[in-house]
């Protein structure tokens, strides 16, 4: 048996007429979705298909999301580990794999929402200083993230007077993944102006905002965007007084009902709640019931953008 | 998606109340639950049996 790897090894280094380089990225999209062929066949189909991952729940999988403009990105890639021999003969032993820092100038609520995604090890796409679109080819068609092993983000901190303050995410690649099946799309849209989410959190505002249990089947909910503390009952007051703007699922029991009416409370500034009677009914005392909003492409096509309403249980008394 | 309809700022779903209707949920059972949930409760009691009254035949004819 004879040992011949001329055939496999190497290939041609010619110069291709549709080469790209990769260039300093200034967007990051973190998401485990996998875009389809059709989805990356242009800059277009690739625009619909991440409005449509970008607006779905985050209890949802496939979410994109988007991180904070990188304005400087450093290659912190240490060299590969090497020994020589007595000799003067060196051989790499193990390959470096690729770390960036990406500094980021984005507001403390937004750094602290993109920091909650430290210890994040699914993929990550990118988008470059030339709006080029950077993805992972898969062997049947379409395209996946490159695999981060290692995602952490500093949390905010004060700024100082020798610069400029910024946020720093430090990011780990597999070098594998650079190696080879690379594509990329060049994009005629700025993907910052596609989708903007921030999440509200819902509180009960029936017992002194003392949540979360309950011998009724009403309930008294308002909210406030996560971070600001801005409430949006005023501005959301008449688009949210809807039964199918809000969801509820009896958790324990995995099933899932409806409301049967909303109201509105000027004082309590709360979306007041009836659960159906016979979903209520069904429920034993101490089931968890969650209630929740539609998701943002829900409230997107009922005219409500920028939001993610959060989630808030309780126990059925 | 269920229909809805909204009736001096109450959004009712309709085909919630239909099947209930359907299985016998009268007039008057409707009203006692909704004075009960305080649903009107800014109206005058006369007031909010009218309104309730008003729902519960709307949301049977729809």
């Amino acid at each position: 048996m004879s040992v011949n790897v001329c055939a496999t090894i190497g290939n041609n280094t010619g110069k291709g007429t549709c080469d790209v380089r990769m260039k300093r990225p200034k967007y990051m999209l973190l998401s485990d979705y996998e875009f389809s062929e059709e989805e990356l066949a242009d800059s277009d189909s690739l625009k619909a298909a991440l409005i449509r991952q970008m607006l779905k729940a985050n209890r949802e999988s496939g979410k994109v999301y988007l991180s904070p403009k990188l304005r400087v990105v450093n290659d912190n890639t240490g060299d590969p580990n090497v020994q020589t021999l007595a000799d003067g003969y060196e051989e790499v032993l193990n390959e470096a794999q690729p770390k960036y820092s990406y500094q980021f100038t984005a507001g403390v609520c937004q750094h602290q929402s993109f920091a909650n995604f430290s210890g994040w090890a699914g993929r990550n796409y990118r988008i470059d200083q030339d709006n080029v679109f950077w993805y992972k080819t898969k062997s049947g068609g379409g395209g996946k993230g490159f695999q981060t092993p290692s995602f952490y983000v500093d949390p905010p901190r004060d700024g100082n007077s020798s610069g400029i303050a910024t946020g720093t995410a430090r990011v780990t690649f597999e070098i594998d993944d650079f190696k080879s099946n690379i594509g990329a799309v060049k994009l005629d849209f700025d993907v910052a102006d596609l989708v903007n989410l921030v999440d509200v959190d819902l509180e009960d505002r029936e017992d002194d905002y003392d949540s979360p249990s309950s011998n009724t089947n009403v309930f008294y909910i308002g909210g406030k965007i996560k971070c600001q503390g801005a409430d949006i009952y005023d501005t959301l007051k008449a688009s949210l007084a809807n039964v199918n703007r809000w969801t509820v699922e009896n958790v324990t029991q995995g099933t899932t009902g409806t409301f049967s009416a909303v109201s509105t409370s000027d004082s309590l500034k709360a979306w007041i709640l009836t659960v159906a009677a016979s979903f209520w009914a069904a429920a034993d005392s101490g089931d968890k019931i969650r209630i929740t909003g539609v998701d943002p492409a829900t409230l997107k096509a009922a005219g409500i953008t920028g939001i993610e309403l959060g989630a808030i249980v309780f126990t059925k008394g | 998606m269920s229909r809805d309809i909204t009736i001096e700022g109450v959004n009712w779903n309709i085909d919630y109340y239909q099947s209930a209707i359907a299985e016998g949920l009268t007039e008057q059972q409707f009203i006692q639950q909704q004075i009960w949930n305080r649903m009107y409760s800014q109206f005058a009691p006369f007031d909010q049996t009218k309104i309730l009254e008003q729902v519960y035949q709307h949301i049977k004819n729809a």
